[in-house]
């Protein structure tokens, strides 16, 4: 009989009332890099992955905010007032992390949201350079370029990345 | 830690300097830095050089700073770390925003 490989796995998940934690993207980096043994040079990077996917999953997942509001003149005043309301309001709602190790360099991050999810169009998953100053996608651009890859599944609320923890 | 703003002897520029983490937690602190600015200022710098970290909130913190102040004012990013120019980078903030290192 064959022996199934154990894989390593991590999971946390963050209620309502974590959300508005202001180390809760500091601490879970933290937890990933001990757990995972992530290089020094690669923390950086996990960091800004994690506050951007994070972030992405509370605003636009639990919070259902809406990018396009900072479409308006002041519009990123708007969204950045209202994000703070909502989240210090918040009562429902989780963000999940899943850490998998596939490969002594790759780690495997699923980020899960309770929100309703939304279809991803093109224009928001590539920001042309002559659309700098358009609103959104800034995040997604980031992360994109800072991760092997990225994969939207379920009903738009879960994003799948792999992430190469050795140095370069 | 932090923004602290400082505006130079004939009030025409202000120079917001952004020590530490630059993301949504300095929201507040960022704004107050140009809200009270004199009305005659001509230049913004940001001072990225205690920067340590930065993701797009702050870019989308700058862009708002760019709203307020309008055409008229300019912006000048002042000597970011290499990971916040990075950051600057990916996002094509070198060819929004003039950039001195």
């Amino acid at each position: 009989m064959q022996a199934l490989e154990q894989t390593r796995t991590r999971f946390w998940k963050f209620e309502a009332e974590d959300l508005n934690h202001s180390d809760l993207i500091a601490d879970l980096v933290a937890s990933i890099c001990y757990e995972c043994d992530v290089d020094k040079n690669r923390h950086h990077n996990l960091e800004l992955v994690i506050a951007e996917v994070v972030n992405n999953a509370i605003d636009h997942g639990v919070l259902g905010l809406d990018s396009s509001m900072k479409k308006n003149p002041e519009g990123f005043e708007e969204y950045f007032i209202c994000r703070a309301a909502r989240l210090a309001e918040l009562k429902d709602g989780y963000v999940s992390v899943l850490i998998e190790q596939l490969s002594d360099d790759i780690i495997a991050i699923s980020v899960e949201d309770s929100g309703a999810g939304f279809d991803f169009p093109l224009e928001i998953q590539t920001l042309q350079p002559e659309n700098l100053m358009q609103a959104y996608g800034r995040g997604l651009m980031i992360i994109r370029h800072l991760c092997e890859s990225m994969m939207h599944v379920g009903r738009g609320n879960c994003v799948l990345l792999q992430f190469k923890i050795t140095a370069e | 830690m932090g923004v602290t703003a400082q505006q130079s002897d004939n009030g025409q520029e202000v120079t917001v300097c952004v020590a530490g983490r630059f993301d949504y937690r300095v929201y507040d602190s960022f704004k107050a830095s140009y809200s009270s600015i004199a009305e005659d200022s001509t230049q913004i710098n940001v001072d990225l050089s205690e920067t340590d970290y930065m993701d797009s909130s702050a870019l989308g913190m700058l862009l708002m700073l760019r709203e307020h102040v309008g055409r008229a004012v300019t912006i000048l990013l002042l000597n970011p770390t290499p990971d916040v120019m990075k950051v600057l980078a990916i996002a094509n903030f070198d060819k929004l925003f003039a950039i001195k290192k």
